[in-house]
């Protein structure tokens, strides 16, 4: 039964089913011809999927993220980035990954980071005489630090999976986002000195107090929200609710950018983005009942521990494992499928859940910029208007830079688990 | 005929739309009520978790229409780069007779369920499971409609066959309407200093 379906899986992906119904169908063949259960499991699993109250923190940190887009605060993060990092050669490109960083800490998705950001700095960048392949690279490899930096919804969907503390995943991928910043930040100053690129960049800096006193608003919502949980003042959900009453508060009070016109719009695309995460949410939570009864995982368990016999070599194979799965399966489709199967092993190898899962996020993240579903690939192309084979060749440098990234987060686990030590 | 089927299809998809996205504002709302019943009149309110679950999955499955109908729901597309333009079709009712099949079983199914948990309660609220679970096979009704809607205005050459930029383009689209500003940037090449 396990092969048949996992073959139905692959070839209705293959053939371009939706993801949700592709799971769907691939579980409805398991359990009609495989089993004696009822097709009745196929609603009442769904529901359960996602009946879970961590999960809607999914949705209300969409609603938030895309609030905070459309009430100005895009340009303000990028002001303050440019008067921090602008000032040298290569400050706007700098300028782009600092202000993804801080865009990360107010939106839990990387698209949303790749247009809000993309919009202002591709064309700017390309002013400056930036190439606009390298300008969408820059900014699609800046944008994955949106998924790191909390709040996050790939890290919430590997808690809610595998039943681990969201508030420690969430410190638990600031170091790493820190690292993957500052990694990128100091390649861009090495490669446009060297490559003579953005020279004229520091001539249009701005003040550092002026630009903060614009930007402090936006700034404290991540304050709020991450304050907020480890004070043990809400949860993770609860934060989520704040975050968009917060981002209703500041777009529409205080930058006043945020007109009721806009909500209906604003509502429309959160509520299209959440339907289609949530639904391959439902479908793979029916999807893991099912493996799971069959005792598939174990199977896969116990040959892996024979395989692998240190947890270095596991976690390599690991690694390369979700490289070229994130290479074509999108990120949360990947982490409902994968993370409750790989995480039982990893913390049989030793692995610390908090860290596997910043490893599996790193590495998924990482598929978002590269080809051929890059989902942040298409975003900044969208943006810039051309096409990802024109990408590429610039594109190639930020994933090697990124990619040694990863190794660092995952054999250094203090990188992800320092700050969660210190806190709890 | 198809332009009437289309038409009404609009309007259906529309509602379920307007649907979902009350109660989205709805659960939100009661996840912040929660927190202000505890921290502002500090009695904790019994109901607003369950009740905010329960919008959410109004939210997902009326929602599930529009993202059908728009081509927005997540899928593999490497396919459409491979596949010749006149096979193109046929790939896509392929793909829209396995939606079918999924859906079907969510109405069936879904209405077989509602009626067995008609008789639990929801925990800490003495209102029926069944009205959480009636979201399932309703959604799914709406989605059917907006699934053989999509494909007809394929058929007929009213929309393009392909694939969609997929979440990439929702969001490019929206944010033109929720920030023309920066949309007109992009056309024009160069923010607004």
């Amino acid at each position: 039964m396990n092969l048949v379906i996992g073959l139905s899986l692959i070839i209705l992906f293959a053939f371009g089913v939706p993801i949700a119904v592709s799971i769907m169908l691939a579980s409805i063949i398991g359990i009609e011809f495989f089993t004696r259960l009822p097709l009745l499991l196929v609603p009442q699993q769904m529901f359960i999927g996602i009946d879970k109250f961590p999960l809607m923190a999914i949705p209300f940190f969409i609603l938030a993220g895309n609030l905070m887009a459309a009430g100005g605060i895009s340009q303000r993060l990028v002001d303050l980035a440019k008067s921090i990092v602008g000032g040298v050669q290569g400050g706007l490109a700098m300028t782009c990954v600092l202000t993804c960083m801080m865009f990360a800490a107010v939106s839990g998705s990387s698209v949303a980071t790749t247009f809000a950001i993309g919009a202002i700095l591709i064309p700017a960048m390309v002013r400056h005489g930036y190439p606009k392949p390298l300008a969408a690279s820059i900014q699609a490899s800046s944008a994955e630090l949106g998924v790191l930096i909390p709040p996050s919804i790939p890290l919430i969907l590997f808690g809610v999976s595998t039943d681990t503390s969201i508030g420690q995943l969430f410190l638990a991928g600031v170091g790493p986002g820190l690292l993957i910043g500052t990694a990128l930040i100091l390649f861009l100053y090495l490669f446009c000195k060297v490559r003579g690129f953005g020279l004229e960049d520091h001539k249009d800096s701005t003040s550092f107090v002026i630009s903060f006193k614009r930007a402090w608003a936006a700034l404290l919502m991540p304050v709020v929200v991450i304050g907020g949980i480890y004070g043990g003042v809400f949860t993770p959900t609860e934060a989520s609710a704040v975050a968009v009453f917060y981002a209703l508060l500041v777009g529409g009070l205080y930058y006043r950018e945020l007109k009721v016109a806009d909500l209906w719009p604003i509502l429309r695309q959160s509520v299209i983005s959440t339907a289609a995460v949530m639904l391959i949410i439902a479908a793979a939570s029916l999807f893991s009942f099912l493996i799971s009864r069959t005792g598939l995982p174990g199977h896969i368990a116990g040959w892996v521990t024979g395989v692998f016999d240190s947890p270095m070599t596991f976690l390599l194979a690991v690694n390369v494992l979700l490289l070229i799965v994130g290479m074509f399966i999108e990120t949360s489709a990947a982490i409902l499928v994968l993370a409750p199967i790989l995480t039982p092993i990893a913390i049989q190898f030793g692995v610390h859940p908090v860290h596997f899962g910043l490893i599996m996020v790193v590495n998924l993240a990482l598929g978002m910029i590269t080809p051929p579903l890059g989902v942040n690939l298409f975003a900044a192309c969208a943006v810039a208007k051309i096409s990802i084979d024109q990408m590429l060749p610039w594109l190639v440098r930020f994933v090697l830079v990124v990619l040694a990234c990863l190794v660092a987060i995952t054999y250094m686990p203090w990188i992800s688990l320092g700050l969660v030590r210190l806190v709890y | 005929m198809v332009d009437l089927f289309l038409r009404f299809e609009r309007q259906l998809t529309r509602l379920a739309m307007v649907v979902a996205v009350v109660m989205l504002v709805v659960s939100v709302s009661f996840s912040f009520y929660q927190v202000l019943t505890r921290f502002v009149f500090n009695a904790p309110s019994t109901w607003t978790e369950v009740a905010a679950r329960t919008a959410m999955i109004w939210c997902v499955f009326m929602a599930a229409a529009a993202t059908f109908r728009g081509g927005y729901m997540m899928a593999v597309e490497a396919i459409y780069k491979v596949v010749p333009q006149r096979l193109l079709l046929v790939l896509e009712i392929a793909i829209v007779l396995c939606c079918l099949l999924v859906l079907a079983v969510l109405v069936h199914y879904g209405i077989l369920m509602t009626r067995r948990v008609a008789n639990q309660t929801m925990s800490g609220m003495n209102i029926s499971m069944a009205y959480a679970y009636a979201a399932i096979p309703i959604g799914a009704g709406f989605a059917i409609v907006s699934v053989i809607a999509r494909l007809l205005a394929q058929l007929t050459g009213r929309e393009a066959v392909g694939p969609d930029l997929g979440e990439a383009e929702v969001e490019m689209h929206d944010l033109r309407r929720a920030m023309p500003e920066t949309a007109e940037d992009v056309e024009r090449g160069g923010p607004r200093s």
